[in-house]
């Protein structure tokens, strides 16, 4: 608080009460002009005197006109004294008024500088919160409730700060996969090169077993085809690899989510056996800016987990889009059997599953994630349970979007 | 005794009204002093008038020689009854009190000149310069009594107009008759007994007599 502003106040409390003690004087002094005033005292004093004479004309009367007179008297000293001391209760009536105003005035000021003392006790705080934020601290905590101007900056602050914590976090997960991918595309590229010379040789073995013929013909032919096989199998292993390190960037553009989730159903409806889809589609559409396909490959990885994890049972998967403050929601939720615990913690990470050696390599959830962090959106866990596990994508909204 | 001159030093009223020219006399008296005092006093226009509104107008006198450390007081208090038109006066001297029914302001006047205002048992006054008498009246325009009543009564005039028959207002009853009374007796108590007048004498007084 500085010094500047308690003078500001108090020059403004002095001129304020100069001002006020100079126009209700104006006021004041006048109000008392109408009981002292002479006429007044004149009409009673012809009273007195009528009543006297009255008392002397009629002296069956006496006692009534005594009476009057009497009163009219007293009112008259009353008057007079009051006369006598008019300037005095004036004097106190401002001293007063003007003492009232004084306080409240005092009150107010010392208010306001009590105001602007906690006001700059909190502007230094969110200056501490600022630094912290420009410092790269994510998901402050200012502790502010008001919603004054000080509460609204605070709020930003706290809006800010979850922005770049979601930011970083978002980025660090893209890191994350980045070295997974350049890893996966490292792998695929090292396996690739002797995996077409190792089948182009067995193909090579093969013509040769066929054309030379002879006794173990059909035996040597059963070796081959058992190696054409086991390479044919590496061949879709390293695939899988250089697909999750060649995702593409989105290519973005506004579709409405409500009809996409709508199209999905319908299409992919049959395509897990026991598996059924279920989607109850608002009224008013849900604009989006995302890639469809890429969006259906993530639909399409988490049906696939869901009709795996429900190894045959029935099942149903249900689809549910809503708006929320930070973006377009989309809710897919299976009735399966949950995910393991242990495999929790490393969800989104490449190759966490807990399928056996074979049946799969842990990226679809990697994948699916990277797909929606590439959206500028994400995809969550928001539970899982025996009872079932829910997914949920989120999309932002796009500019000129409703909020 | 030798009648001394009397001189009048100053007449040294607080107000710029028109003096009152008359100026008291004092001589000795078997070792007292005696004063008299010029009813032109009671001319004066603001007392007068007080007197003649029906109030009751108390002189208060101070008598004091400096020079022996002697100070006396003493009292008069007049008040005009307009009915009757007689002024009832209460003298109030060295613990004695005297009343007097008084038929005019005439009457009044010429009672007042007679009065025998007494100094009593100056001691010796040392030294070769003269002596001198201060005397001072304060007229005080009403009593205590008229004072309460004009207070209760204009206290009664600020406040709120209120139907006395009807129960008090539903809320705070207590607290709008506290304010009430708060502000009252605020303002009222301005209503103060104050001297009107103020008439201030310094008297030079003849040669002591020797005892």
């Amino acid at each position: 608080m500085t010094a500047r502003r308690v003078a500001i106040a108090l020059a403004v409390l002095v001129a304020a009460s100069l001002l006020f003690l100079f126009f209700q004087k104006q006021i004041s002094a006048r109000w008392m002009t109408v009981p002292a005033h002479p006429e007044l005292s004149a009409v009673l004093d012809d009273v007195i005197e009528d009543e006297r004479s009255l008392a002397r004309l009629e002296p069956e009367k006496e006692a009534e006109h005594r009476q009057r007179f009497e009163r009219a008297q007293l009112l008259r000293k009353r008057l007079e004294i009051l006369q006598l001391n008019r300037e005095e209760v004036t004097r106190r009536y401002e001293l007063i008024l003007w003492a009232i105003f004084l306080g409240v005035a005092l009150l107010v000021t010392v208010l306001y500088l009590l105001g602007l003392r906690r006001d700059e006790a909190r502007l230094n705080e969110l200056r501490g919160f600022l630094e912290a934020l420009a410092g790269g601290k994510g998901d402050i905590q200012t502790g502010e409730r008001k919603r004054d101007t000080i509460g609204r900056i605070a709020g930003m602050i706290e809006e800010t700060s979850r922005v770049v914590a979601r930011d970083r976090n978002r980025l660090k997960s893209l890191e994350h996969l980045a070295s997974w991918q350049e890893a996966a595309r490292r792998h695929a590229h090292e396996i690739r090169t002797p995996l077409t010379a190792a089948k182009m040789e067995a193909e090579r073995l093969a013509d040769l077993v066929r054309s030379a013929g002879g006794g173990k013909t059909a035996e040597l032919q059963s070796g081959v085809s058992s190696i054409l096989e086991e390479l044919e199998r590496l061949r879709r292993f390293t695939r899988e690899f250089t697909s999750f390190a060649r995702i593409g960037q989105p290519q973005l553009q506004e579709i409405d989510l409500k009809a996409l989730v709508s199209e999905y159903c319908k299409t992919f409806g049959s395509a897990w056996p026991g598996m059924r889809l279920a989607f109850d589609p608002p009224r008013e559409p849900f604009p989006v800016r995302a890639d469809p396909e890429m969006i259906r490959q993530v639909l399409v990885n988490l049906c696939t987990n869901s009709a795996l994890a429900l190894n045959g049972t029935a099942g149903v998967m249900r689809f549910e889009i809503f708006r929320q403050k930070e973006g377009v929601h989309l809710r897919a939720a299976d009735d399966g059997p949950g995910i393991a615990a242990e495999v929790l913690p490393r969800l989104f990470e490449p190759y966490a599953t807990t399928r056996k050696i074979g049946e799969g390599m842990g990226l679809g959830l990697a994948i699916s994630r990277k797909i929606l962090l590439d959206h500028q959106g994400d995809l969550k866990l928001e539970a899982t349970s025996s009872a079932g596990t829910v997914f949920r994508l989120v999309f932002p909204i796009p500019h000129g979007g409703p909020p | 005794m030798i009648l001394a001159a009397l001189l009048l030093v100053g007449e040294l009223s607080e107000t710029s009204r028109p003096a009152v020219r008359a100026s008291p006399q004092a001589t000795w008296e078997e070792g007292s002093l005696r004063v008299r005092i010029p009813s032109q006093v009671l001319l004066d226009v603001e007392v007068r008038r007080v007197l003649q509104s029906g109030l009751t107008v108390t002189f208060l006198f101070d008598f004091a020689v400096p020079r022996a450390r002697l100070e006396r007081h003493a009292s008069l208090q007049v008040r005009y009854e307009p009915w009757d038109e007689t002024y009832l006066t209460s003298l109030l001297s060295q613990g004695q009190k005297r009343e007097e029914t008084l038929s005019s302001f005439d009457s009044l006047a010429k009672w007042w000149e007679t009065l025998p205002w007494t100094v009593p048992n100056v001691p010796p006054l040392e030294g070769n310069s003269r002596a001198e008498l201060k005397i001072t009246i304060s007229v005080v325009p009403f009593s205590a009594t008229e004072e309460r009543d004009a207070r209760h009564w204009f206290a009664q005039s600020i406040e709120e107009p209120r139907d006395l028959g009807s129960p008090p207002a539903a809320g705070a009853p207590g607290a709008q008759s506290t304010r009430d009374d708060m502000l009252g007796a605020l303002i009222t108590t301005a209503i103060k007994r104050r001297a009107l007048r103020t008439f201030r004498w310094i008297v030079t007084l003849p040669e002591q007599e020797r005892r």
